[in-house]
């Protein structure tokens, strides 16, 4: 008989959020807001019950990005809002499979939250690290990172459109659809490389009818098939490095964007949405004013002035 | 264009209050003490924000020493109205496009998949 140790079972992954605790921990337990970000990079889920209580049950199919479907189940043992969470992980036939605790921290920069994994064995931990369990902790945080980022004022742009969600996430993310949409029609768009895919990048040229030509860049993070794309945006140069924008050298380097596509009655809704990525103070500040900006739209304020300077006149 | 002084531009529009006061501007012009009262702000408060909105050339203000009255320059607010609005564009007339777009893909494939039944 072997004594078993509790490390040997063990897996720990930790990760700090720049987010209050109360938010992060809503992440968790709120099924709209789990079901955008839960698992690994190009997992999409389906809730089908949720109910964050000890005892309560949590069972959802998650969805492969190669199509495959993985049911799962979760038991909770304990809810202690805002700092901790513990259950038991399986499925329908195996359960538990493992049991985890998710603990949140206050701490100088935001939220740290640490998920503990304890398998039935050493043996079992060992099959669950060589299935992915470590990089897939990693990106299921790294997704809760991205969640919780734009969560929190971004900026904002949407739209509703006559088509099926299936469409509408083709028509943002392959090559041949992009080129037919993508710019308003008096800029010449080109793309140099379209290679939409975790990890991929996307780099493409943009001239005015004036003649100025800009470069741009997008390094994308996560491919949700069919509702979710998460890039990181920025200006660059002609052979694709990052650079400052043209027009304001304190614009953020780079933006964390996110599509979410959402469909209903056949009809999709599309939100953009971007904040900037590990800003400096300068660049937080050019982003939220101009974040402002697009929000009060200074138009009607010059429209205001110029009819206030008419009357004078 | 002129780069730099658009990042001030853009530095002195963080400012919530700092917004509010231009907006305040834009139906008149104002002494200090007038601009102190909806904000329940001190003086000397108001006057600082004052500053980083005059030399971001946002406001000018009158020479009289005892009555200077702030006035909002358009121009530099203009500027970035434009260049807010070029972003928004951007992406608003992508999406116009884009829905043209997705209304012929889907029109063409009905009309496809009619054919075959004749």
């Amino acid at each position: 008989m072997t004594v078993m140790t509790q490390t040997d079972r063990e897996l720990v992954i930790t990760r700090v959020f720049d987010a209050p605790r109360e938010l992060v921990f809503d992440a968790f337990l709120d099924p709209k807001n789990i079901a955008r970000w839960w698992g690994p990079r190009g997992f999409r889920n389906t809730i089908h019950e949720m109910d964050p209580r000890p005892g309560g049950v949590w069972r959802y199919t998650m969805h492969g990005p190669d199509g495959t479907d993985y049911p799962n189940k979760i038991i909770y043992d304990e809810i202690v809002r805002p700092e901790r969470i513990s259950y038991g992980h399986g499925d329908d036939k195996v359960f538990p499979m493992f049991h985890a605790t998710i603990s949140l921290e206050e701490t100088a920069g935001g939220t740290k939250v640490t998920l503990y994994i304890l398998c039935n064995s050493a043996e079992e931990r060992e099959e669950f690290v060589k299935f992915g369990a470590v990089e897939g902790g990693e990106q299921n945080l790294q997704r809760l990172g991205e969640h919780l980022a734009v969560s929190r004022g971004a900026f904002t742009i949407s739209r509703t459109f006559d088509a099926p969600r299936g469409l509408v996430f083709k028509a943002w993310t392959e090559r041949e659809h992009l080129m037919h949409w993508w710019g308003p029609a008096a800029m010449t768009m080109e793309l140099l490389t379209a290679d939409i895919r975790p990890g991929g990048t996307m780099h493409y040229s943009m001239r005015s009818p004036d003649g100025q030509e800009m470069w741009g860049k997008w390094a994308i993070r996560d491919v949700v098939v069919p509702e979710r794309l998460v890039w990181i945006n920025s200006f660059s140069d002609a052979e694709g490095n990052v650079t400052r924008a043209p027009f304001a050298p304190e614009f953020p380097l780079e933006v964390l964007s996110v599509v979410t596509l959402d469909e209903h009655d056949g009809k999709t809704t599309l939100t953009m949405q971007g904040v900037p990525l590990n800003p400096t103070e300068a660049e937080r500040k050019l982003f939220d004013a101009f974040h402002a900006s697009m929000q009060m739209g200074w138009g009607a304020t010059l429209d205001k002035l110029d009819a206030h300077l008419s009357t004078r006149s | 264009m002129a780069l730099d002084h658009l990042s001030t531009t853009f530095a002195a529009l963080a400012d919530p209050t700092r917004r509010a006061i231009l907006a305040r501007l834009a139906s008149g012009e104002c002494s200090v003490t007038e601009l102190a009262e909806p904000f329940e702000m001190s003086m000397p408060a108001v006057s600082k924000h004052l500053k980083v909105l005059e030399r971001a050339g946002l406001i000018t203000r009158g020479r009289d020493a005892q009555w200077r009255p702030c006035r909002l320059d358009g121009a530099r607010l203009k500027e970035v109205a434009d260049w807010v609005d070029s972003y928004r564009q951007f992406w608003e007339e992508s999406f116009d496009r884009l829905g043209d777009y997705l209304a012929e893909v889907q029109g063409k494939k009905k009309k496809g998949g009619k054919a075959p039944k004749k």
